[in-house]
């Protein structure tokens, strides 16, 4: 079973999100900061890391770096919720595998998830 | 921001808020548009676990409406920042403006790790002053007191109606520079002058006051 962790300080927004893709069949771990984030990689490496990049504490870009540093391999998508593609397409130069747009389109999540996680297989 | 390089300060100042209320807005969008999405998930279970979930359709429901009101209150906040400009000098409710500049630019606040709170002794508290530069400045002292604060730091606004005005009191930054006020400072100081008002830091204490009706 594919495992994903969820890293953003919405929790309702995660929740939910969770429970759509466990219903999918994915196993899903969330939390709602960076350090938490980092912890729960070192305590249970997931599949994929799924990330927000504006939190407050570590930001989602300072949290990809050490993610890459420490799993150059982990495959880590990146959510913005900004207008423009310039915060993603600086966390793609970082080695994010890519990145999405809140709000998200399910099966295009879906579809991002297997390619990411089909291509480290 | 570097405020020399952009006479527009005003112009920049409302992007900024404009930026932080954009963001919000799209989590909102993003956690009812999931919620909506796990219901419509739920409602193609089977029937017999389908009659599990309603407890987790009430809870739906629940955060759906709270969502919506977060989204409510906010385009409230920013249709009263947009309206600010509309005259030069204006009658405001100067506790209105300041919650407007504190709700639009709570995203800011809550990505530094920061706390605000607001305390008013009045509301409304009723001011002619020029709005725009009012709620420029209000962002301002606020920038600058997150500026010189540690992460889990509580900023404290707080008011008080004064015979000829009113005093802003900020309190709860945790550091400063002695001999250097800032570019930040300086460009509050200039435009608190702008709105005949004065700007001073007595000891851990920002004070801004501001005349109950400015001379035009």
């Amino acid at each position: 079973m594919t495992k994903i962790l969820l890293i953003d300080d919405e929790q309702e927004f995660t929740g939910a999100l969770a429970e759509r893709l466990e219903l999918r069949g994915y196993a899903v771990q969330a939390v709602d900061n960076g350090e938490d984030g980092l912890q729960a990689i070192e305590n249970t490496p997931p599949h994929i890391v799924v990330l927000d990049l504006k939190m407050p504490g570590l930001s989602g870009i300072e949290v990809l770096k050490r993610i890459k540093a420490q799993h150059p391999s982990m495959p880590v998508l990146l959510l913005t919720g900004y207008g423009s593609t310039e915060e993603g397409i600086k966390g793609m130069q970082l080695g994010a595998y890519d990145y999405m747009m809140k709000p998200l389109n399910i099966n295009e999540l879906i579809s991002k998830l297997q390619e990411a996680v089909g291509e480290q297989k | 921001m570097n405020h020399k390089r952009h006479p527009e300060a005003n112009l920049v100042f409302m992007g900024r808020v404009v930026a932080s209320y954009s963001h919000e807005i799209k989590n909102v969008l993003a956690i009812i548009n999931e919620t909506t999405g796990l219901m419509h998930d739920l409602l193609t279970l089977k029937k017999e676990d389908l009659a599990q979930q309603s407890e987790r359709f009430t809870k739906s429901l629940k955060d759906i409406g709270d969502h919506v009101q977060r989204g409510q209150q906010l385009s409230t906040f920013l249709n009263t920042l947009a309206h600010a400009p509309d005259k030069e000098v204006n009658g405001i409710d100067l506790i209105n403006s300041m919650q407007t500049v504190f709700a639009l630019c709570n995203r800011l606040v809550r990505n530094k790790s920061l706390h605000l709170t607001f305390h008013s002794d009045q509301a409304p508290l009723h001011i002619t002053t020029k709005p725009v530069e009012c709620m420029h400045s209000i962002f301002c002292a606020l920038e600058w007191a997150m500026t010189n604060s540690q992460p889990g730091t509580e900023i404290v606004f707080s008011t008080q109606a004064e015979k000829k005005g009113v005093r802003i009191e900020v309190t709860g930054w945790t550091e400063r520079n002695e001999t250097d006020e800032g570019e930040l400072f300086q460009h509050l100081k200039r435009l608190v002058t702008t709105l005949q008002g004065a700007c001073t830091i007595n000891g851990k204490v920002m004070v801004i006051t501001l005349p109950k009706h400015i001379d035009v």
